[in-house]
């Protein structure tokens, strides 16, 4: 400062110029702050403004629905469908899966505590971002690591056992609100993955799941109504008539992926449980109703 | 007499090995194609359902001896795999989020 006020050809005050300088760095700091706010308001996570897009599309689309009844897949769109669907749920199929899932539960009640510390109602929190794994945890994953890690068998993830206890975790997590985050960069990335898987066209068909549970949802394709996107893994595991057995989503994404004659991924592999992660975040707000009966 | 018929029998006999190796050698050659094919779709995530199955039935013609089935199966293993190989490349590099989606 002496220098500059030693060389200047109009000699200030010292006190002039430290004020002059305070005021410019205040004015340069002030700058600083407003292009960050603008920048923020112009960057919200892509995730948030998916989800606010995806839900309100919903809602202009059939604005006689009420949010939470997208909970209840096709049978918030269709009402023969959904009197057949009350009528089972009286005695429900997948009753039986829940009381094997609790004995199961109750076996290495231990263990699973130790992994899942507020379990068993806990399905509402999955799909998640793990930072140590670097990767998207489903709950059915979360199973067999913590089974891998206190030195048991894994389970078959298409198997009756692990959906047995899943559903007993389900339906101890009923009417919890799903509430999926995406934490950071990394879990953005695997989300956006899911975002491209769903609106990516594949098989031979050139199908993208998009064009059946947004833009045709509620329509007929031969005897059976369309569900909607939004409200689509609420439900599971999910007893299907057409199976005949309580089974998985990661299921769902193959006979889907077969159906428009794509190559299917293994069940739990990235891309799906990607999807999974995607698909699940779309519901936040909603709440868990699984496990689920379906036709 | 016996000596030309001899001739004649062993230049059938070249002919017939010099024309099998070759349609071997062809088929060896697109088996490899698509084979690469398929594996280069698989890597980009977009593999069809059907084309391995396809794949797999034209080499159990060609075993069977069934060249012209097993040609068949081969072209339509091959055809798939393009097209899908195609899809998935055009979805990587242009994926269309709908109109009422985008932010």
């Amino acid at each position: 400062m002496e220098i500059f006020v030693r060389h200047a050809t109009l000699r200030l005050p010292s006190v002039v110029v430290a004020v002059s300088i305070k005021t410019f760095s205040a004015l340069l700091i002030a700058a600083w702050v407003i292009q960050a706010a603008c920048l923020a308001d112009t960057n919200i996570p892509e995730n948030l403004a998916d989800l606010e897009k995806i839900q309100q599309y919903f809602e202009d689309r059939f604005p006689d629905v009420p949010k939470h009844e997208f909970a209840n897949g096709v049978y918030a769109l269709d009402s023969v469908a959904r009197d057949n669907w009350e009528a089972l749920e009286e005695f429900p199929p997948y009753e039986i899966y829940i009381d094997s899932g609790e004995t199961l539960w109750n076996q290495h009640q231990k263990q699973y505590l130790e992994c899942f510390p507020d379990g068993p109602g806990i399905k509402h929190r999955y799909p998640r971002w793990d930072e140590q794994l670097g990767t998207v945890i489903t709950l059915a994953y979360a199973i067999n690591l913590c089974r891998e890690k206190h030195n048991l068998a894994t389970y078959d993830y298409m198997g009756e056992t692990l959906n047995s206890l899943i559903a007993y975790m389900a339906y101890l997590s009923r009417d919890k609100i799903i509430n999926i985050t995406v934490p950071n960069k990394q879990a953005l990335g695997a989300y956006l993955d899911g975002k491209r898987f769903y609106f990516s066209r594949r098989g031979q068909l050139n199908f993208a799941c998009y064009h059946c549970h947004f833009e045709n949802a509620g329509k007929r394709l031969r005897t059976e109504t369309l569900g909607p996107a939004l409200g689509q893994t609420t439900g599971w595991p999910t007893y299907r008539n057409k199976w005949g057995y309580l089974g998985p989503l990661h299921k769902r994404y193959i006979g889907c992926n077969q159906q428009v004659r794509a190559a299917p991924f293994a069940p739990q592999s990235e891309e799906y449980r990607n999807l999974e992660y995607f698909h699940t975040h779309m519901n936040n707000g909603l709440p868990i109703n699984g496990p689920s009966v379906r036709r | 007499m016996c000596v030309i018929f001899r001739i004649f029998v062993i230049f059938f006999i070249y002919i017939f090995l010099s024309i099998s190796h070759i349609f071997a050698s062809d088929w060896q050659t697109a088996i490899a194609e698509t084979e690469a094919l398929i594996t280069q779709t698989k890597t980009a995530g977009g593999l069809w359902r059907d084309t391995e199955k396809l794949l797999a039935q034209a080499k159990e013609f060609q075993s069977n001896g069934n060249q012209q089935e097993a040609y068949t199966f081969l072209h339509k293993a091959k055809q798939q795999a393009e097209l899908a190989h195609q899809q998935a490349t055009k979805q990587l590099d242009n994926l269309l989020i709908p109109y009422y989606l985008k932010h």
